[in-house]
């Protein structure tokens, strides 16, 4: 049924996963594919699910049943650790070390990899130019010393420090003014295309989900109710559910453009 | 202040010895120790529960403790092994302290590690790093200032129970404590307090120097502290390398008489090329197994003291059967008897003049019949020897109260009239000064009590260092070792008991 799955970065065949003490599955028989190159949001209201599929594709989380396949291979036989290595992960509360500089964050990975030191300076400067901070403003800094967008642009060149092939976002955004975060997920959207990633990414927010998604996954109960491109979503909505869901981003932009319609010399 | 001044390099170099290397030793143990349990909810709370409940033992019951545990071991080790070790003096104090300075370090990891950001253990594993990497590269360095806090904590509570260490055997700066405490020269113990606080609030100091320094990531910082630490390490022991020959040892118990006794010995000692040194304030149970263990090397004990406490007799056949069983028993025990002083310091019963005539008490008989209206004070021993035993039964005493004193201040309470009667000891300057009543012992409960020069195994067959304390025998009788006893009491015109003993050596009768 997981038609091709070669072609697919990730997937997900009949996941199941209990936590100790969980009443019933926070992942109930969960399948689905991320083909490579494209970035899949997940979408769905808080203990839906959605952190706990991020979590196994990188294997913070073993399921109890089901396979998950990366690149092809199946990880139940891979070391987490190695795994981890090659999949950039960027959450909500950053965590930045503190008691290292901005540089020093973002050479994490390939260090544990033991790239050549010169390797690793080149490659730091290279990320920090990505991500927007210029190198020898930042590079020395500490965490501490930042905004959060800056801490959060440094998590995400942390994240890609290693060349990953695979990008795991969990509420990249959630914690930043509105500003800072059109434009950081504009940037994450254009770096996904530049480096020809396949991408995760967790949100609550309909809008952000519509604007930088090739699929979006629905998800409920710790079931994966939908998945297809927005279009397909907001066109053919598998429930009253789904359905509901995407209605209010589309209200509050009927509201928007009829309030600035309205508003005086505009 | 220039008496306490020239003991200074020798106690201070001691103190800074023995609770750095605690310090270091402790916290060798109690980092590895807080990472090793830190994942095991279990152990991490038995480790803090023990931890916790050392804590909570007194710092001199500690100390005491580990004197008759190392002496066991050292016994067995020499069964088994062949060698033995010192149970007297830095071992015990050195151990007692490490587990001193546990707690803090422990509590304090612990705690740090407990509370690492969430966040940043996430991004620890999500980036890649096995336990062990988030553990050295991300938790511990965030938890190094906590533990910095850890360390000077104990530092400070190890430099102020390392006071406590003089009365087994290791000298520290308590030396002058507990030596001012007994001859009352509070100069001693003020010197002793404040030359202990200064190390203390020195080393603290550098501590957090060495902390900021590791918040901060300041190399500058940090390098300022280790040298600061050298510093003091340096200054402290070169008088201690200077010497390393392994001296003579002169024991004292806690009293004044035997300050003086232990100078008079030393001063010999010296005068005859002996290096000597000194363990002071020592319990007198504690002071005669550390004779026979070799940790002493001479000292002057009681004849009843040891007929009771060590023989366990409670017959009492006459002084010279006493003395003369006394040294057979002791020679069995490769210890070395060298004779009577000539002076006998014997537990009496003392009351003030006054109150006697007033209550009609002549003896430990008439005293029987008006106890029960009376308070008794006593030193830290009396009540727990055989010698108290044997009394009450003898004479079928009863008290209405039973206090303890340190000796000085219970003499203070006999004559303030806090209690009626006292433990004195005959050779007690004091007796004289203040008219106290001796009461007769018709039952002759008490044993006699002649002071006698005890040799360690280790000198016991030297002739040449026999002969050199030979002289002391039968040397000092009661008059004189009273006015040098009162010389070290007197509150006007206070000597030392180097002063004290020099002044003996002048007027013995030899």
């Amino acid at each position: 049924m997981l038609t091709g799955a070669m072609e697919s970065a990730i997937v997900l065949d009949e996941v199941s996963v209990t936590y100790p003490g969980g009443e019933r599955p926070a992942l109930d028989r969960v399948s689905l594919a991320v083909p490579e190159g494209r970035l899949l949001v997940l979408v769905g209201e808080s203990g839906s699910g959605k952190t706990t599929t991020l979590h196994l594709i990188n294997r913070l989380i073993v399921p109890d049943r089901g396979r998950v396949l990366v690149l092809g291979r199946d990880i139940a036989g891979v070391d987490g650790v190695a795994l981890r290595r090659g999949i950039g992960f960027v959450f909500q509360s950053i965590g930045l070390f503190p008691h290292m500089s901005v540089a020093a964050n973002i050479a994490v990975t390939p260090s544990l990899l033991g790239w050549p030191q010169d390797d690793v300076a080149a490659r730091v400067n290279e990320l920090l130019t990505l991500v927007g901070l210029a190198p020898e403003v930042f590079s020395r800094r500490s965490p501490a010393s930042l905004s959060g967008g800056q801490q959060q642009r440094v998590g995400l060149a942390r994240a890609l420090a290693a060349r990953p092939a695979i990008m795991l976002m969990d509420e990249p955004f959630g914690a930043l003014d509105p500003l800072t975060r059109d434009e950081l997920s504009a940037e994450v959207r254009a770096i996904h295309d530049r480096l020809g990633l396949t991408t995760v990414l967790v949100t609550h927010d309909m809008t952000e989900a519509l604007l930088l998604a090739d699929l979006i996954g629905v998800m409920r109960d710790g079931r994966l109710v939908q998945v297809g491109t927005p279009e397909a979503l907001l066109a053919r909505p598998a429930d009253d559910g789904v359905r509901a869901l995407f209605e209010h981003p589309r209200r509050r932009t009927e509201e928007l453009a009829r309030a600035l319609h309205l508003a005086p010399g505009v | 202040m220039g008496a306490a001044l020239a003991h200074l390099p020798e106690y201070l170099g001691a103190h800074v010895l023995l609770s750095l290397s605690a310090i270091a030793l402790g916290f060798a143990i109690s980092l590895p120790l807080a990472v090793a349990v830190s994942r095991l909810p279990r152990l991490r709370a038995l480790a803090l529960g023990i931890a916790s409940v050392i804590q909570t033992i007194p710092g001199l019951a500690l100390l005491a403790l580990f004197y008759p545990l190392l002496l066991a071991l050292s016994a067995f080790t020499l069964r088994s092994f062949g060698f033995g070790f010192r149970a007297l003096g830095f071992l015990p104090a050195l151990l007692a302290l490490t587990l001193y300075s546990i707690l803090p370090v422990l509590r304090n990891t612990l705690t740090a590690l407990a509370g690492t950001d969430p966040a940043v253990l996430m991004a620890a594993r999500a980036v890649g790093m096995t336990p062990r990497q988030s553990l050295w590269k991300v938790e511990l360095p965030l938890a190094a200032p906590f533990v910095m806090a850890g360390l000077r904590t104990a530092s400070v509570w190890v430099i102020g129970t390392a006071t406590l260490s003089t009365p087994v055997g290791q000298t520290s700066l308590g030396n002058y404590i507990f030596t001012g405490l007994q001859t009352e020269n509070w100069v001693f113990v003020l010197f002793g307090c404040v030359a202990a606080a200064m190390l203390s609030l020195v080393v603290d100091r550098l501590l957090a120097l060495a902390e900021s320094g590791i918040a901060t990531g300041s190399r500058p910082r940090l390098g300022a502290a280790a040298l600061g630490l050298l510093v003091v390490l340096g200054t402290s022991l070169a008088p201690l390398v200077a010497g390393a020959d392994r001296p003579v040892v002169v024991g004292t118990k806690s009293f004044e008489e035997q300050y003086v006794l232990g100078a008079l010995i030393e001063e010999r000692l010296q005068r005859a090329g002996y290096p000597s040194e000194r363990r002071d304030g020592l319990g007198s149970t504690v002071i005669f197994r550390a004779l026979r263990a070799g940790d002493v090397d001479v000292y002057v004990d009681y004849s009843g003291t040891l007929w009771t406490t060590q023989m366990h007799r409670s017959d009492m056949p006459g002084r010279e059967v006493v003395l003369k069983e006394l040294a057979q028993w002791l020679a069995r025990r490769g210890v070395k008897d060298l004779g009577p002083l000539g002076f006998e310091n014997a537990y009496a019963f003392a009351m003030r003049a006054d109150r006697a005539k007033a209550l009609g008490v002549e003896s430990l008989t008439d005293l029987a019949a008006v106890a029960p209206r009376l308070k008794i004070g006593g030193d830290f021993e009396i009540f727990s020897r055989p010698e108290w035993q044997a009394v009450v039964r003898a004479y079928g005493l009863r008290f209405s109260m039973q206090r303890q004193y340190q000796a000085n201040f219970m003499y203070r309470a006999l004559v303030d009239g806090d209690v009626d009667v006292i433990s004195a000891f005959s050779s007690d300057g004091r007796i004289a000064q203040y008219g106290l009543k001796l009461l007769a012992d018709p039952r002759h409960a008490l044993p006699p009590y002649d002071a006698v020069l005890l040799v360690s195994p280790r000198f016991a067959a030297d002739e040449k260092f026999l002969g050199v304390l030979r002289p002391l025998v039968g040397a000092l009788d009661l008059t004189a070792m009273q006015r040098a006893n009162l010389m070290v009491d007197d509150a006007h015109d206070k000597k030392t008991p180097e002063e004290a003993a020099a002044w003996l050596t002048r007027h013995s009768t030899h």
